[in-house]
């Protein structure tokens, strides 16, 4: 991997590197539906897992309830189309400041200063299970459908390659959003805060306020995502509220590295297209191979890297600087 | 209506329920108070360890309560292996990174599980316990107050432990001030390590006990891990009695909830109970100063 | 007369069945370097964590400016002008020191180009060498732990300073070094400090006035010399009744 160096130079570097991988792929790709498919939500989950970055790697929250925000993201979002007629372009913005809002519902008691981090973990994960129920008593067993329309009023369209290419624009703004944040009043206090919180309320800053803003940040990017994600799955169900795709992406972004953008990408495409790879080949022998795999490299990489991929591509520029 | 005695039938039975929750979730409580490490994996744990019952029992057709003479020992070890394995190698690092091990633990133990064994649940066909007799308008079951009966003396022998015995007072010790503990020369690792495997062997007991009644499946640590989250908030660092009152607590809630509503919403009281009690009394939540 | 920059008045704070503070009562004066000395167990850093807020006093009240501050959030009360420095360091490990010192310049300056170039400043008013802004938290010697944390704590512009034992572990040279830059923040940049010590030779030789506390309790107060012929004062510190 390159040393991009710092400042705009560096944005625009990583941008163009994120966009020439991105234009390649359906190149690769091209004529194959499935592929075609696999790859439009392989990059969905990296805008995820990017967005997860906010406040696990930048705020360094674990949060589990990905899922969560998704879903109640897409499901408003589809909902208000199928009964209220409202074009997804616009009701995607109602969804994701639904997410918002029940993040900061479970937010705001958990982040206060003091109260260990575990607490939010547990409700979060516990967060998924309770909609997951939730939605199930409301919406029944039932899968529900998206109205057939097509275009870009609905962000929807048949052609995968054209669901690629808005997922590609989502983690573009996604991965921008995160550069920003770095480089702002928030990235410094939300690193500072992971340091040392005790350190950080010492120099004014009030953590528990910036820890809500990367919060809202996240769960509402998330809650757009969301609707992405029905469209590709053709249909929602309670069954979106689903626990082991929220621990995959925080997964996936410890693997990458907390606080890299890099690593995160590169963690959630190697990651999830192996796991689907598993899945249709063992899925009906061995269930849960994904998972399982997920589970052995994070603590692998918990106990052995924790700074993830992002940290072995840095021991691998410092040796390169060794040698020059 | 609800009658009067169906009020009382389960108001009993939430009392035993509670005290059997009491014990799961003693070890979560002693990993917590004396390590501060949230294991994640808890009900996993509990869940490969009723997988182990249901193995022993059906082979050597036995009730599944005598499984826990074998699983008792077996998952101490186990408990110790687990802490030196991946515990102790994560204790210096950020928590957001301890806490991850544990996450994929439980993540490799469920699918483990739904790996060798499918989704299908499994339960002991047969256990002595299979009577009940009446107290007037009560009707007592043996099952449920043998185990509450065995829940009561293991916490029993547990207060005992952890206030007579050198290593239980090492124990108590370190949960309210761990540099002091250690400079007065307890071997914090090697207590650590104990402490994690009793955590484990209470799991095992609590696994023996839930399949005289119950089934196992892969997905059943979920909802004991919620539980024993849930007490654990609830009783703060208060030792044993905050447990044992958080966890009637849960019991009694959760079955009269079932007059009311279906198992799935069930688990939600328990959740909402759980948010409850973090705005309004996070007293177990907040670390040692 | 003039007032006072802080002012505690019978300020408790216990701990269990530990009274950690007993009443204490005492006044910061604009401008003055205050030495705050006394055994350990004294109740010296339990002041401090109060005043900061960092820990809710059960009893007493605390004033800054003739605001009172007592229960305030700790980051308010670094807004309204005191910052701390730490007995054992709190670096920001994997941040370069050049950043850990800007976020303490965010406080009051929103921009992080600006905050940056503060953080320059403060650094080379404190004399931390310039290779020395790149290294990452984690890379430094102690002597430049205590420096940026000093910085870091400058950098938020507090009007009152309390230093927590910032001789601790510093060679005699280190040691001049760290009463000069004392005297020099609190002379140029005007800042009142409160400077907790154990090593007499420091607080000592830069306090204009000293507070010795004991068992919670505020034993003696007034010129270095006087303080240090106190029988109580040397009673407290060797145990042993004055004949």
């Amino acid at each position: 991997m390159v040393d991009f160096g710092t400042g705009s130079k560096k944005i625009a570097l990583e941008l163009l590197v994120i966009a020439i991988l991105l234009a390649v792929i359906p190149l690769i790709l091209m004529g194959n539906a499935y592929y075609e498919l696999l790859a439009a939500t392989v990059v969905l989950f990296s805008s995820m897992v990017v967005a997860w970055n906010i406040i696990g790697g930048y705020a360094g929250q674990l949060d589990l309830g990905a899922f969560a925000y998704v879903g109640v993201g897409g499901i408003i979002t589809s909902e208000l189309w199928i009964k209220a007629g409202i074009p997804p372009l616009l009701g995607i913005f109602a969804g994701g400041a639904a997410s918002l809002l029940i993040a900061v519902i479970i937010g705001i008691p958990t982040f206060r200063f003091g109260i260990k981090e575990v607490w939010y973990a547990l409700l979060t994960a516990a967060l998924v299970v309770i909609f997951n129920n939730l939605s199930r008593v409301l919406m029944g067993p039932t899968d529900y459908y998206l109205p057939p329309k097509t275009g870009i009023l609905y962000l929807k369209f048949n052609s995968y390659e054209i669901m690629y290419a808005i997922a590609s624009v989502i983690l573009i703004l996604t991965v921008l959003a995160n550069l920003a944040i770095e480089r702002s009043k928030i990235g410094y206090y939300l690193k500072s805060i992971r340091e040392d919180e005790l350190a950080a309320e010492m120099i004014g800053i009030d953590t528990r306020r910036y820890k809500l803003y990367a919060l809202m940040i996240y769960s509402f990017f998330l809650g757009v995502m969301g609707y992405i994600y029905i469209v590709l799955a053709a249909s929602f169900s309670y069954r979106m509220f689903d626990s082991s795709s929220s621990l995959s992406i925080a997964i996936m972004g410890i693997i990458g590295g907390l606080g890299s953008i890099e690593g995160g990408i590169v963690s959630a495409m190697v990651l999830r297209s192996l796991g689907e790879y598993f899945r249709s080949s063992f899925g009906s022998t061995v269930p849960g191979l994904d998972l399982l795999l997920y589970g052995i490299v994070l603590v692998i990489v918990g106990i052995f890297q924790p700074e993830g991929i992002a940290g072995i591509i840095n021991r691998i520029n410092k040796a390169m600087k060794k040698k020059r | 209506m609800i009658s009067p005695e169906l009020l009382l039938q389960n108001s009993v039975d939430g009392i035993f329920l509670g005290l059997f929750y009491s014990l799961v979730a003693m070890g979560l409580a002693l990993i917590f108070g004396v390590m501060d490490i949230i294991n994640f994996a808890h009900g996993d744990l509990l869940m490969i360890a009723a997988y182990f019952v249901w193995l022993t029992s059906v082979d050597l057709s036995v009730d599944p309560t005598l499984t826990a003479l074998l699983l008792i020992p077996l998952f101490f070890i186990i408990g110790i292996g687990i802490f030196f394995g991946m515990i102790q190698p994560v204790l210096g690092k950020e928590p957001l990174i301890q806490i991850a091990v544990t996450v994929g633990l439980g993540l490799i133990l469920q699918n483990i599980a739904l790996a060798m064994f499918k989704a299908q649940p499994k339960a002991v066909p047969y256990s002595i316990f299979n009577f009940s007799y009446s107290l007037g308008p009560l009707t007592i079951y043996a099952s449920k107050l043998f185990i509450a009966v065995i829940s009561i003396v293991t916490m029993y022998a547990l207060n005992v432990f952890l206030n007579k015995t050198y290593i239980g007072l090492a124990m108590r010790s370190t949960t309210d001030n761990r540099e002091v503990a250690q400079l007065m020369g307890i071997n914090t690792r090697m207590l650590y390590a104990v402490t994690f495997g009793l955590g484990v062997a209470l799991i095992a007991l609590s696994s023996s006990l839930w399949m005289t009644f119950g089934q196992v499946q892969p997905y059943l640590g979920t909802s004991f891990s919620l539980i024993s989250w849930v007490i654990v908030a609830m009783g703060g660092l208060g030792g044993i009695t905050g447990v044992v009152y958080s966890g009637l607590i849960v019991g009694v809630a959760e079955s009269l909830g079932s007059l009311f509503l279906t198992p799935s919403a069930r688990m939600a009281v328990v959740y909402i109970i759980f948010f409850l009690v973090l705005w309004f009394r996070p007293r177990g939540l907040f670390g040692r100063r | 007369m003039s007032e006072a920059l802080l002012e505690t008045r019978d300020l408790v704070k216990h701990f269990g069945g530990i009274k950690a503070i007993d009443g204490v009562s005492i006044k910061v004066m604009e401008g003055e370097i205050l030495g705050l000395i006394g055994p350990n167990g004294a109740g010296k850093t339990t002041l401090f964590n109060c005043i900061t807020g960092t820990y809710k006093p059960d009893g007493g009240k605390i004033f800054f400016r003739q605001k009172e501050i007592t229960g305030l959030p700790s980051h308010e009360i670094i807004k309204l002008g005191i910052g701390r420095t730490w007995q054992i360091v709190r670096p920001f490990k994997k941040m370069s020191v050049l950043d850990a010192i800007a976020t303490g310049s965010l406080l009051r300056y929103s921009d992080v180009e600006k905050a940056k170039e503060k953080a320059k400043e403060i650094a080379s008013f404190l004399g931390l060498p310039k290779d020395i802004l790149e290294k990452r938290g984690e890379e430094i010697t102690l002597m430049q732990h205590k420096l940026v944390d000093l910085a870091r704590a400058l950098a938020t512009e507090p009007k009152l300073l309390l230093v927590d034992e910032v001789g601790a572990g510093l060679r005699p040279s280190e040691l001049s070094a760290m009463i000069d830059t004392l005297q020099k923040i609190n002379s140029e940049r005007r800042v009142t400090l409160v400077v907790v010590e154990h090593i007499m030779r420091l607080v000592m030789s830069i306090s204009k006035r000293v507070i010795v506390m004991h068992e919670g309790r505020v034993i003696a107060q007034g010129k270095p010399e006087e303080v240090s012929n106190d029988p109580q004062v040397i009673q407290a510190y060797l145990g042993i009744k004055p004949i």
